[in-house]
């Protein structure tokens, strides 16, 4: 249950009451996804709506994305690679996607989420805190329960990428069976992250170029096995889909 | 806490716990046009309001989170016009042009359309198909398939722009190819605004959840989280010792009364083997113990107080191990009732063995035999309205049941001896529904009100969540079924049998009539040709057995698409291997108008079977129709087609299945109606029927209206009341436009009579002599045949003030010999991923025969909404469990059903025949659209990529290891 709401001015009193003892006390961008948890047990709610931190701003080399931009502004701004605007869309519905916030969507993701996938991919790096605790996107997600972080100000995407993504799904805006995000740099780096199983998506394969890309990704699906899908399909789709998207970046 | 909202424009000052979210706030203010339909994570939309210029869920966002901003609800957006001495400014141009356009079935989810509507014309006047359908992408529909509210906003649209007037686009009757004798018909045939669709556009409180009754208390139920298991011991105490619950019940505090939650006739066809709560849980999701508390937070706590020990017992969950010997037992209760042939010591529910013929001589005549399996999932109704009932003590201490029911007359005869109670001090009323399917054919929560009522003396409600549905509802049964045919080189049946082994789950409801039906219209309407025509050879038996899932139930098919997945991609099979045209091989051996319903000599659902002809088969034209309209000339066989340029991984395919249905159950069901006459020539219509959406209210409108001379808002529609209104079987088994419709029409046509002979008097007095007999009703006018009139509103004031005093009125009940079957012809056209097994529909054309169609916006509206349904049981809908009985999919998120902005070109034809059974011609419409899609999908997909797909959905992997399959054995 919800037992306290606070909607405070600057960070420093929202670090404030989320770093109380008791009781939990969780910060919120939309708070789409805060009434699973409180059927569980007692919260505290920290609503971060009027922290500003719904800017989405541009630099010749980067792209820094306000944690409590919602998913929809997120959809339409057209400075956002279009593979991440199109993976949005599998963020539940529009209504949903016009409340939950991008960094509502990180810290409360499973594995089916598409946008996070495409954002591993890109390396993104997560800024935490009063200090701009910089963490990148990838590591973050791979800690255990106990994340370093307690507000989410912005994800940093580098703007010197091209990135594409594949997805299979049984109907256009069903939930992820597998979907593959590469990401290429400029240097001839590629990056490939995996989403559609699992806790959360994952980073599999991070190289000079892409060799070796298509047998990480199969490799990764090894023990992918869920009442959505076997391993047997997703490792066979995780290498084509791989194969897909890297034609795609060279073409 | 304290904060202030802006609803509306007005300020609302409110004090509230911080756990409040805003969809609670607005409908404990008034606002009930948004829906709480307790989907807990957003999927719905049925919720929606508009946030600063954005349509939101007012379920996921607290109500401390709204404060400073300004909220919209449907309230604001139009109103009735006229309200008395009162003229407002009427309704919206979006809200009119729903009302006009057929986009509205049950409502529930028209609030939430109408508001993204306005969102959309607000950005943009002219807007495209496809920015209207992603406009209602956050709303979900399980009745339209949301084809037509997408035209209702792009006529909106046109008219605000000026390019069109209301009504100059409504195209639904071009679908529609009359018969002749419906020539001549002034209400029967028109697309009449829906009567409740007023009151559904503007967010009325319509709906079972849209009252507040004074000291109204919640109810929740505690479920089992083990497939089997005997309750040990369950303590209490701790949850009714918690300040705010009103009580706690168990099996020990219940009479212990067996009885079936199928919503059916006297007496029940299938064992009695459900209690209200027993000392056994068979699912997991079972019953444990209800609670009734001062308000949700608090029976959720309760719940958890509850102490319960379950002693495990061995789970069965494969229905193929059912029977065997030594198979964990699901029944063993000694008060088990048994019906037919049930035998709980084998987890037998039913079984049916029905030989016509001689199927065995038929395939030694065969020059070819055809055998294989086929595989049926377990999917769910979501009907977006979840069960709810909310039971109170009136002031006569008669126990008053408001619900959201297909049965209400069942629901009151099957709960009097659970309840301990006589059937006349129950009193059960239908509001509004928001969407049925077969789901709420089911007794399924009304006795938990009731008994919290019972224990507490006060109001009770009880509404399931969205993943008590899936854990604790109904759903379509699962079969496995084996399939042999016999045919001759030149395409003849010889003989033609199934074997269906049906999943009925924890209990026997509709375990018998579900099965039944697959059998009764699915092997039906192949009979051969030539001799095998007068004599077909058809075989069908089958076992339904008990397991360990939830059960199953009715929904919407009843049977009949699980039958004809298989018998329609059977058909398929034999016409390429034969190289047959697969239309031509069909209608070859398809039922023909004049001949016998092979079944009806053999079984009927809870009667004894009497001989039946079908008298009208409109299938030939039905596929004539839908052949056009799809372009199979173009592109069966046409190989370039097939092809999709510059992608050389995609292939597209077409695809057909031929389907009957069934039109109510002979000799069995029963729909009555009355309908008085009123002071100013209108009419109050009675019936006991159930419109879930489907429009039933207008279309028995219609046809009392058609009688009585006079347009559809004369008529005042009351339905689904035990205390007011006649006795009507329910919503199901397509029975309404029927049975109910004859009722209608034979009452009104005994009040017209009456009319005439009031009139005639009226005519003699002014010195016209004129005969009753010759007398018209006509635009609310009785009319000599010279053309003199006298108004109804004349004839009403002379009967009930003037002279010889009477009440003009009338009852009438009907009860059909027949059950004329609707027939479907039913195309789909794909595309199909040869990599990855993804397969994307793009077309669905049906074409109907369903005798003459009342009323072409609801009737279209039926086939495009089943279409819908039955698309996602094709490609995406399945209820999945793990080895230990647990549900996987629980909410909309894991179980998929359509977006707006995901759905294919849907087209539905009606070719009408004239049914003579009937007076208006009519036949059933609203189950036939479920029958056909998946397996039309399944031959599209084969016409593609050459895989024989014989269990649904066909979902990527699956298609995939066919295609796998396929090139390992080349």
């Amino acid at each position: 249950m919800i037992v306290e709401y606070f909607r405070p001015n600057s960070i420093k009193e929202a670090l404030s009451l989320i770093g109380r003892d008791t009781p939990l006390t969780i910060p919120i961008g939309g708070g789409t996804s805060i009434r699973q948890k409180s059927r569980l047990c007692d919260v505290s709610v920290v609503d971060l709506q009027d922290l500003n931190l719904n800017k989405i701003e541009c630099s010749k080399d980067w792209l820094e994305i306000g944690a409590t931009t919602t998913l929809s502004a997120l959809e339409v701004n057209k400075e956002i690679p279009e593979a991440i605007r199109e993976a949005v869309q599998l963020e539940g519905t529009t209504n949903t996607r016009n409340l939950a916030t991008l960094g509502g969507r990180l810290v409360s993701c499973d594995g089916n989420s598409a946008l996070i996938t495409t954002l591993i991919a890109t390396d993104a790096i997560t800024v935490w805190d009063e200090n701009r605790k910089e963490i990148p996107l990838g590591e973050w997600l791979a800690l255990p329960s106990d994340k370093p972080g307690k507000i989410l100000l912005s994800i940093i995407i580098k703007r010197n990428i091209i990135l594409a993504w594949e997805v299979i799904n049984r109907t256009k805006l069903d939930l992820p069976i597998l979907c593959v995000a590469i990401a290429r740099w400029n240097s001839g780096r590629v990056r490939v992250a995996l989403g559609g199983f699992g806790k959360t998506p994952q980073m599999v394969f991070d190289g000079p170029d892409g060799n070796g890309a298509v047998q990480a990704a199969e490799n990764a699906c090894r023990k992918a096995d869920d009442f959505r899908a076997s391993s047997d399909y997703r490792r066979e789709m995780a290498g084509l889909l791989t194969r897909r998207c890297l034609a795609r970046l060279q073409g | 806490m304290n904060i202030q909202l802006s609803v509306n424009s007005k300020t609302l000052n409110l004090e509230m716990p911080s756990d409040t979210t805003l969809l609670k706030v607005l409908r404990s203010e008034g606002y009930f046009g948004s829906k709480d339909a307790k989907c807990q994570s957003g999927e719905c939309g049925a919720c929606s309001v508009i946030m600063d210029g954005q349509l939101i869920n007012s379920c996921q966002i607290l109500a401390a989170q709204a404060a400073g901003h300004s909220i919209t609800t449907i309230e604001s957006v139009g109103e009735m016009p006229s309200q008395g001495w009162k003229i407002t400014a009427g309704l919206d141009v979006i809200q009119q042009a729903f009302m006009e356009s057929g986009a509205i079935q049950c409502g529930y989810c028209t609030p939430a359309m109408v508001l993204a509507a306005r969102l959309l014309l607000q950005k943009t006047s002219n807007p495209t198909r496809k920015e209207v359908q992603k406009a209602l992408s956050g709303v979900l529909c399980r009745c339209t398939g949301y084809h037509k509210p997408v035209n209702a906003i792009l006529n909106a649209a046109a008219i605000l722009r000026g390019d069109a007037k209301p009504g100059d686009l409504d195209t639904v009757a071009q679908q529609v190819t009359p018969a002749s004798e419906t020539k001549g018909f002034t209400t029967v045939g028109k697309s009449a605004v829906k009567v409740d669709a007023q009151k559904l556009v503007q967010g009325n409180p319509a709906f079972t959840d849209d009252i507040e009754l004074r000291g109204m208390l919640i109810a929740r139920v505690l479920h089992s989280p083990i497939a089997h298991a005997r309750i040990k011991s369950i303590d209490t105490t701790r949850a009714k010792a918690l300040p705010g619950v009103a009580a706690v019940l168990t099996y020990k505090d219940i009479p212990r009364v067996i009885y079936s939650t199928a919503g059916q006739s006297d007496p029940i066809p299938g064992p009695l083997d459900t209690f209200s709560l027993d000392s056994t849980v068979r699912f997991v999701g079972d019953r444990v113990a209800m609670v009734a508390a001062e308000n949700e937070e608090i029976a959720d706590k309760a719940l958890q107080l509850i102490n319960v020990e379950y002693e495990e017992l061995p789970i069965l969950l494969d229905s193929t191990r059912a029977m065997q010997p030594g198979a964990p037992l699901i029944h063993t209760e000694p008060e088990y009732v048994n019906f037919a042939d049930s035998d709980p010591k084998k987890n037998l529910a039913a079984d049916i063995r029905i030989d016509i013929g001689d199927v065995e001589k038929g395939f030694s005549e065969a020059d070819r035999i055809f055998e294989a399996d086929y595989e049926v999932p377990k999917v769910q109704q979501a009907h977006i309205e979840p069960h709810i009932a909310i039971a109170y003590w009136d002031e006569d201490d008669r126990l008053v049941i408001r619900t959201s029911t297909q049965v209400p007359f069942h629901a009151r005869r099957i709960l009097a001896p659970v309840l301990n109670l006589p059937v006349k001090r129950i009193r059960v009323i239908k509001p509004r529904i928001g969407g049925g399917f077969g789901g709420k054919q089911e007794v399924l929560i009304e006795d938990v009100a009731a008994h919290l009522t019972i224990a507490t003396g006060r109001p009770v409600k009880y509404e399931c969540t969205r993943e008590e549905e899936f854990i604790a509802a109904r759903s379509r049964h699962p079969m496995k079924i084996h399939m042999k045919t016999g045919v001759k080189k030149d395409g003849t049946i010889t003989a033609n049998s199934m074997y269906c082994l049906t999943d009925t789950g924890a209990y026997g409801c509709h375990a018998l009539t579900v099965t039944g039906n697959t059998g009764h219209k699915s092997m039906a309407l192949y009979v051969g040709d030539g001799l095998y025509r007068k004599k077909p050879n058809i075989r069908f038996y089958a076992d339904i057995v008990y397991t360990n899932h939830p059960p199953a139930g009715a929904y919407r098919g009843y049977g009949v698409p699980q039958g004809y997945w298989a018998v329609e991609r059977h058909m398929e099979k034999i016409a390429r291997a034969l190289n047959l045209d697969p239309l031509a091989f069909r209608l070859k051996n398809a039922l023909r108008s004049g001949e016998m319903q092979p079944f009806s000599t053999t079984w009927s659902e809870g009667r004894e079977p009497r001989p039946e002809m079908v008298q009208t088969v409109g299938l030939e034209k039905c596929v004539e129709s839908g052949k056009a309209a799809i372009g199979w000339n173009e592109k069966y066989g046409n190989k370039p087609w097939h092809v999709v340029k510059g992608q050389p991984h995609l292939r597209k395919g077409i695809g057909v299945a031929a389907v009957m249905q069934g039109t109510a159950i002979p000799y069995l069901d029963m729909g009555a109606a009355s309908i008085k006459m009123n002071d100013d020539g209108s009419f109050n219509l009675l019936i006991g029927a159930t419109d879930l959406g489907t429009g039933s209210d207008t279309v028995l409108a219609q046809m009392a209206g058609e009688s009585l001379g006079v347009p559809v808002e004369d008529i005042i529609v009351l339905s689904s009341d035990t205390d007011t209104t006649p006795f009507d079987k329910g919503a199901y088994a397509s029975s309404t436009t029927y049975i109910s419709g004859y009722a209608v029409t034979k009452a009104a046509q005994d009040v017209a009579d009456q009319i005439k002979e009031r009139a005639a008097k009226m005519f003699q007095e002014k010195g016209i002599e004129v005969n009753a007999d010759e007398l018209r009703l006509l635009d609310r006018n009785v009319k000599t045949p010279a053309g003199q009139l006298v108004s109804l509103n004349d004839v009403a004031l002379n009967s009930l003030h003037h002279i010889d005093q009477k009440q003009i009125m009338a009852v009438a009940s009907y009860v059909s010999p027949v059950a004329p079957p609707p027939f479907g012809a039913q195309f789909a056209e794909v595309t199909v991923d040869t990599e990855t097994g993804q397969v994307t529909v793009d077309k669905l054309v049906m074409a109907v025969d369903s005798g003459v169609v009342v009323n072409p916006h609801t009737a279209t509206g039926q086939i495009e909404g089943g279409m819908s349904q039955a698309l996602g049981y094709a490609v995406c809908e399945e209820m999945t469990y793990d080895d230990k009985g647990n549900p996987n999919e629980r909410d909309f998120q894991n179980y998929h059903i359509f977006r707006a902005d995901e759905m294919p070109e849907l087209n539905a034809i009606f070719v009408e025949s004239y049914e003579p059974s009937h007076p208006y011609g009519v036949k059933a419409v609203a189950e036939i659209p479920m029958d056909g899609v998946a397996p039309a999908v399944a031959n599209a997909i084969y016409d593609a990529v050459d895989v024989d797909i014989d269990q649904i959905p066909a979902t990527p992997e699956r298609v995939w290891q066919a295609m796998k399959r396929k090139t390992q054995k080349l």
